[in-house]
C-alpha cells in the first residue's frame, strides 16, 4: 500500500503492528489464537500460520532481522507441532480433521523457508500439502474445506483453501503438483462469477449447489485474487472479466458514505449485512482482502491495456474467417 | 433484405408475463425487477434518423422499421405469440402447430432441447463473433480483446453454448469504427446480412444434436465468454479510440 500510494502511513502502521506482533509471541514460537488478550491465550496454529506472512512480509521491507528470527521461529514451531501424518493436531479453530484451508498455513511456510532455507520447513508443508491434494474431488471441491472441517464451505474458505495451493505451487515452482489441481475448482468459480454477475453466493456445497442467497464480500475478494493469479498462469482476459465482476461487486456495497466514521471505508463480512458470513460485522480481514484484490487488479488491467495498445492491428477478417 | 422465405411466425419472449416477472424477482428481488424496468424503458422503440450506427442505417435503408414486432406482424398477416419464456410450452405448441421450415433465433435465452428437438436442430444463429473461438456474450468485443478474427458466424443451434454446425461467416468491417456501441451495432448488421444471405440458398442438413455439450473436454481456449464488466469495456473502448488499422 505504502508502495501504491507513495504513502508512508502504511509502512507505519505495518511495522507498529509488527513490533506488538513480536511482543505476544511465545516462548515456543507459536502466536495465540482469537482475541488478545484472551483467557488462555492458547497457540493456535492458523495464525501462527497467518502472522507469518507478516512476519516474512516486514522482513523484505525493513531487512530487519528480527522479523525473520521471529518467522523462523513460529514456522518452527509449526513443524515440530505436526502429526506424523502431516496434519495438526485438532481443535485449533474448531473441532475435526485439520480442515483444508490451512493450505493457508503451508503457504507462509515455504514463504519462510524461501528465506531461511530450512528443509524441515518445507518438507513439513508438502507433508500436509499431500494430505490436500488427496481430498480434491473429481469436480473440482476440496472435501474439509469448510469451517470444522465441512465440505460445505464459505466463499472465503474455499479461496483459502485454492489460494493455499496456487502460492504453494509458486514458491515451490511446482505447478503440476500444486497449482494445475485447483483449475477445475477455478473454472466452476469463473463461470458462477460472471453467470451471476459479482453477485457469487457466499458458500458452496460438495456439489457445487449454493448454501444460501448472501454473498460472502471477502470470499469474493479472494476468488478474484485466485482467478486473477490463474490468469497469470493462462494470459487470458475473461478471467481478468470475471475477477472484476467480483470486485466490482465488493466496491458496489462498501460503505463509502457514513455518518460513522469507524465504518467509513469497511467491508462488511457478507451482503446483506444479515446474511451468513460474519452476520453484522466488519471484519478487518474482508477490508484487508478487498485493498488486495483491487491492487491486484488494477495492476493487471494495466499489463492488458499496454498489451492491447502492442496487439498487431487487423483488419476486418475476410481472408482470416473460414 | 428479402430472401424470399415466407414468415409465418413469430416468437417474443414478452418481458411483463407474469412468470418472467416472477422469474426476475426471484433472481433480482425488487432491485433486479426496477434495473430490468429502466432497461425496458430505454430500449423503448423509436424511428432511427440520422444515427450513424450501422443497425439504424440499415433499418432506414431497408424502410423495414416498424414500432413494434406486434405491429409488423399484424401488418403482415403473421402470428405473433407473446411467450414468458422461450421454452414455455406456449413456445412449443405454437412450434408444433406453425411447423416452420427454420427457426431464426434473435436471442432471449438459451434453447433447451425440446424447443431444438421440435425444430428437428433446424435452427439458425447469427453469432456476432467468429466460431468455434468466441463462444458465449459480447462475442465481437472479444474477438476484438483476444485478437481473434472479426466476423459473424451463422450457425445452427445446438444443446451447446455456440456449439452447433457452421453455415457460414462474415467479416465485419470496423473501418471508422471508434466506439463498442457502434462495433456491436456493425455486428449486428453484418449478422442480419448473413442470415439473408444463408436463406437465399439451400442450408446444409443438419441432425437434431442434443447430446450435453456441456461435458465439452476442459481447456481454456474453449472457455465461454460473458458480458463484458465495465473495467474491461473501458479497455475496448480506449482500443477503438485508438483506431483500428
Amino acid at each position: 500500500m505504502s508502495q501504491h500510494f507513495v504513502d508512508p502511513t502504511y509502512s507505519v502502521a505495518a511495522t507498529d503492528i509488527g513490533r506488538w506482533l513480536l511482543s505476544i509471541q511465545h516462548p515456543d514460537g507459536s502466536w495465540p489464537g482469537g482475541l488478545y488478550p484472551g483467557k488462555t491465550n492458547r497457540p493456535s496454529v492458523f495464525n501462527t500460520g497467518q502472522i507469518l506472512k507478516g512476519m516474512v512480509a516486514l522482513f523484505r521491507n525493513t531487512q530487519e532481522q528480527r522479523y525473520l528470527d521471529a518467522a523462523n521461529r513460529g514456522a518452527n514451531w509449526l513443524v515440530q507441532s505436526q502429526l506424523s501424518s502431516g496434519l495438526w493436531p485438532s481443535g485449533d479453530y474448531g473441532n475435526g480433521d485439520t480442515p483444508s484451508y490451512y493450505t493457508h498455513v503451508a503457504w507462509p511456510m515455504l514463504e519462510v523457508w524461501q528465506q531461511s532455507k530450512l528443509d524441515s520447513q518445507r518438507e513439513a508443508a508438502e507433508r500436509f500439502l499431500r494430505n490436500i491434494l488427496l481430498r480434491i474431488t473429481s469436480n473440482g471441491t476440496i472435501q474439509n474445506w469448510g469451517f470444522g472441517g465441512s465440505d460445505t464451505g464459505f466463499t472465503h474458505t474455499i479461496a483459502y483453501t485454492i489460494r493455499g495451493l496456487q502460492e504453494c505451487a509458486r514458491l515451490t515452482d511446482d505447478y503440476v503438483t500444486y497449482g494445475s489441481p485447483v483449475e477445475r475448482a477455478l473454472e466452476v468459480i469463473y463461470r458462477k462469477s460472471e453467470l451471476t454477475n459479482g453477485r457469487l453466493p457466499g458458500a458452496f456445497d460438495s456439489n457445487w449447489q449454493a448454501r444460501g442467497s448472501y454473498v460472502c464480500l471477502t470470499g469474493n475478494a479472494q476468488l478474484a485474487i485466485c482467478l486473477l493469479l490463474l490468469e497469470e498462469n493462462q494470459s487470458d482476459l475473461r478471467l481478468i472479466n470475471a475477477a472484476a465482476k467480483l470486485v466490482d461487486f465488493v466496491c458496489a456495497t462498501q460503505n463509502r458514505v457514513t455518518w460513522t466514521q469507524n465504518l467509513k471505508g469497511a467491508v462488511a463480512g457478507s451482503s446483506p449485512l444479515w446474511g451468513g458470513y460474519m452476520r453484522g460485522r466488519y471484519p478487518n480481514w474482508a477490508a484487508k482482502y478487498h485493498c488486495d484484490a483491487l491492487l491486484m487488479l488494477t495492476r493487471r488491467l494495466k499489463v492488458a491495456a499496454a498489451l492491447i495498445e502492442t496487439q498487431k492491428t487487423y483488419s476486418a477478417g475476410s481472408e482470416r474467417c473460414e | 433484405m428479402n430472401a424470399g422465405h415466407e414468415v409465418n411466425l413469430a416468437l417474443v419472449v414478452s418481458t411483463i408475463q407474469p412468470a418472467r416477472v416472477l422469474r426476475e424477482f426471484r433472481i433480482g428481488g425488487v432491485t433486479g425487477l426496477i434495473q430490468r424496468a429502466r432497461r425496458v424503458w430505454h430500449t423503448s422503440p423509436v424511428a432511427p434518423s440520422a444515427s450513424p450506427l450501422a443497425i439504424d442505417a440499415m433499418w432506414v435503408e431497408s424502410k423495414l422499421w416498424t414500432k413494434s414486432i406486434r405491429h409488423w406482424c399484424r401488418k403482415n398477416a403473421v402470428r405473433y405469440e407473446s411467450v414468458p419464456g422461450l421454452n414455455d410450452s406456449t413456445t412449443l405448441n405454437a412450434i408444433n402447430d406453425c411447423a416452420p421450415e427454420v427457426l431464426i433465433y434473435c436471442g432471449g435465452g438459451l434453447l433447451r432441447s425440446q424447443i431444438i428437438e421440435a425444430m428437428h436442430g433446424r435452427i439458425v444463429n447469427p453469432h456476432c463473433g467468429p466460431l468455434p473461438q468466441i463462444r458465449g456474450m459480447n462475442a465481437i468485443e472479444w474477438a476484438l480483446l483476444l485478437g481473434e478474427s472479426l466476423c459473424v458466424s451463422i450457425h445452427y443451434i445446438d444443446i451447446g453454448i455456440d456449439t452447433g454446425k457452421l453455415i457460414g461467416q462474415y467479416p465485419v468491417s470496423v473501418s471508422g469504427i471508434e466506439s463498442v456501441d457502434a462495433l456491436r451495432s456493425q455486428a449486428v448488421a453484418t449478422g442480419i446480412s448473413g442470415i439473408v444471405d444463408s436463406l437465399s440458398r439451400p442450408l446444409p442438413s443438419v441432425s437434431c444434436d442434443t447430446t450435453n455439450h456441456a461435458n465439452v473436454t476442459y481447456s481454456p481456449t474453449t472457455r465461454q465468454c460473458f458480458s463484458l464488466a465495465p473495467g474491461l469495456r473501458a479497455l475496448l473502448q480506449v482500443k477503438l479510440s485508438n483506431g483500428i488499422s
